[in-house]
């Protein structure tokens, strides 16, 4: 069987705050294969974010790793040098924010952002055959008159053409991994399906796997083969996109995807989700989410934590009654 | 809508904003926000105004509460020109209207307890004494769901959905007739999202309150509203009864919009449903001539980039629409099948 590209497993990471430590993701751990679309998806506080920040080094001073074991392409990197771990980001693993006007240099060029992260990476390439590259880059990305907007700094791009410069960027050293945290939340609806669907050719063309966190259900659903939901700094459920979305077997997928208003279906009510999205500094014992759940009914098992069990091939579930859910397919 | 009087009537509503330069700071520019807007607001509905960043939507909502001053256009609220009040009754009309942002942490003052904070329009236009304002807070909390308890705490105490039911409480102390709701719900995440809408739902039922319902999640408009706007560029492209317009849309704009909306099931995404639009939105400092979306539709002929549409009736018994070639797809109910380019 093929090795997975990335694996993260028990990860635990904290912050510090004023007087004490917060946990913000509590043995989450998962896998993506070579080549493979993954979605994460889950709300504020879920850690989906933090969790790949403490993967690739880049979380905040405050923040921490405490334990776990991630693997990519077969090397630890947690055990990585911060020099060793900026050889792999940008070169093996391409990075898509949320905000490309934070993640871009203000002050430089797009051109020459991107030309840098080739030469970093890449011993002898001369400065000439950057410049070709970055054109054929912005090209790639379909962004018009290339060699002229390469001379433009980014405040002279729109909300969109950042992003593909970002993508241009991310993809520049033909990574075997893209990482794209909310790639499209901070951008229109229109502009939003031509950035998905630019993700969704370079990943084909560059046959690179891709890891795609979004609180978005229908970004997941358009764009993923496998999702991994997470809830309060662990993984609840994993499976094939069409089981998460027809067949969940964790009370909180299944809320999830009940509560959302869907396009061309009108409801009175949407069956919403009790009470408030968890706060890491005061999670419940047991089953993070059974202040919330409907299934759980109090039930005094709820007051352990849950394990991941494998519930189908492919498929498993962190709720002690998830086989009360194996009846009920959702249309 | 009933043939009464709308409760909001809006009439050729203008908002442009100039852009100044240089060291005498002239105006060498103009952003026109809002370019000629008519719509009207019947009591106790929901009309929604979509459309996405930089079409004016927002603008349209804060010129109606005078947080600009309209460039040209009427707005009536209940029958009278808000422009010819004088100072006291324009007070009194606000009363009237209220406005909710999107963004409850921005909008609530940290330092004052919710039920300070609840009291404070009732104080400032004397509304009842001490105690009756002290029960009529109490009465605000548990109309939108937050307990008696909450009158002591403090603003960052609450989770960002309890902070919108604040914010929602804030603005019905008055008993408004008008709501304007500016994405109200586009800062909360999925599971509270439904809770909030819920509770607007509910709230319009209970107390006949109209909404203005400003955003641009589709999904969630189709949910609340009884009537759409769909905003571009300034204009309103499209407008009539909201299943007519989310499922039977006539505006290339609005097809497109629609299609553009991520479906939450896999087994739709090879459907090949979505119209692609090419391009970003133009400027709204430097708008096209002709019909505003002319640069990025695929419908556009020679017509359309020297006469702009009017908004009207175009399709037999559909929602009006400006654009020449208008006519009605069904996107909702299956593949439409087509890529803009």
């Amino acid at each position: 069987m093929t090795e997975p590209l990335l694996s993260i497993e028990n990860l635990v990471t904290e912050f510090r705050v004023e007087g004490g430590v917060v946990p913000a993701v509590n043995g989450a751990g998962y896998h993506v294969m070579p080549g493979e679309t993954v979605g994460i998806v889950g709300e504020s506080g879920s850690g989906k974010s933090v969790t790949v920040a403490s993967v690739l080094g880049l979380l905040p001073s405050s923040g921490r790793v405490v334990s776990g074991t991630t693997r990519f392409a077969g090397r630890d990197l947690l055990a990585l040098r911060e020099r060793e771990l900026e050889q792999i980001r940008g070169r093996d693993i391409g990075l898509v924010f949320q905000d490309p006007m934070t993640a871009l240099n203000p002050v430089m060029t797009i051109g020459e952002q991107i030309a840098e992260g080739l030469r970093r990476h890449q011993a002898g390439l001369s400065r000439r055959a950057a410049g070709a590259r970055v054109a054929e880059l912005l090209a790639e990305v379909g962004i018009p008159s290339p060699k002229e907007r390469a001379r433009q700094y980014p405040h002279q791009f729109s909300g969109g053409m950042r992003q593909r410069a970002m993508i241009a960027m991310a993809m520049a050293n033909r990574p075997r991994l893209i990482i794209a945290d909310e790639p499209t939340t901070a951008l229109d609806v229109t502009i939003q399906a031509q950035i998905l669907d630019l993700l969704r050719r370079v990943q084909r063309e560059h046959d690179a796997a891709l890891v795609m966190i979004t609180h978005d259900l229908g970004v997941i659903a358009e764009m993923t083969e496998r999702v991994v939901v997470m809830y309060a700094g662990r993984v609840v459920e994993t499976a094939d996109v069409d089981s998460i979305f027809h067949r969940p077997r964790h009370p909180y997928t299944r809320g999830l995807l009940r509560s959302l208003p869907r396009l061309g279906e009108r409801r009175d009510e949407l069956p919403a989700i009790g009470g408030q999205p968890p706060d890491p500094r005061r999670l419940p014992d047991g089953c993070s989410f059974r202040v919330r759940c409907d299934l759980s009914g109090g039930r005094a098992e709820c007051g352990f934590q849950p394990a991941l069990t494998e519930v189908a091939a492919g498929h498993v579930s962190a709720c002690h009654f998830h086989a009360e859910l194996a009846a009920e397919e959702v249309a | 809508m009933s043939g009464a009087d709308p409760l909001l009537s809006v009439d050729g509503l203008v908002k442009h904003f100039p852009i100044r330069g240089g060291v005498l700071q002239r105006q060498v520019a103009t952003v026109r926000a809002v370019d000629g807007v008519s719509f009207r607001i019947g009591r106790g509905e929901t009309l929604a105004l979509v459309g996405e960043s930089g079409c004016g939507k927002s603008t349209v909502g804060k010129t109606i509460m005078r947080f600009h001053q309209p460039t040209a256009g009427t707005v009536r609220f209940d029958g009278r020109d808000l422009a010819a009040m004088k100072p006291r009754e324009l007070r009194a009309v606000r009363r009237d209207i209220q406005f909710v942002f999107q963004d409850p942490f921005a909008s609530l003052p940290a330092r004052m307890p919710v039920g300070d904070i609840l009291a404070e329009p009732l104080e400032i236009h004397g509304v009842g004494d001490r105690r009756s304002r002290r029960a009529r807070v109490v009465e605000l909390l548990e109309l939108v769901g937050l307990g008696a308890d909450a009158v002591n705490r403090y603003p960052h105490e609450f989770s960002g959905g309890q902070r919108q039911r604040v914010g929602i409480a804030r603005a019905l102390a008055l008993e408004p007739r008008l709501l304007i709701l500016d994405e109200p719900v586009s800062a909360l995440d999925v599971s509270i999202q439904a809770q909030v809408v819920n509770l607007l739902a509910r709230l319009q039922r209970q107390l006949g309150v109209a909404y203005l319902f400003i955003a641009h999640d589709l999904a969630v408009v189709q949910h609340l509203a009884h009537r759409v706007a769909v905003m571009y560029l300034g204009h309103i492209v499209e407008y009539g009864d909201a299943d007519t317009v989310f499922t039977r849309p006539a505006h290339p704009y609005t097809q497109a919009l629609l299609s553009a909306v991520p479906v939450p099931d896999p087994r739709l995404r090879d459907l090949d449903r979505r119209i692609l639009l090419t391009g970003d939105l133009p400027s709204p400092a430097d708008p096209p001539a002709g019909c505003p979306f002319h640069t990025r539709c695929w419908k556009a002929e020679e017509r359309c980039r020297a006469e702009r549409p009017a908004l009207e009736v175009r399709t037999p018994g559909g929602a009006d629409s400006a654009c020449h070639f208008a006519a009605e797809a069904e996107l909702t109910s299956g593949p439409a099948g087509r890529t803009a380019s």
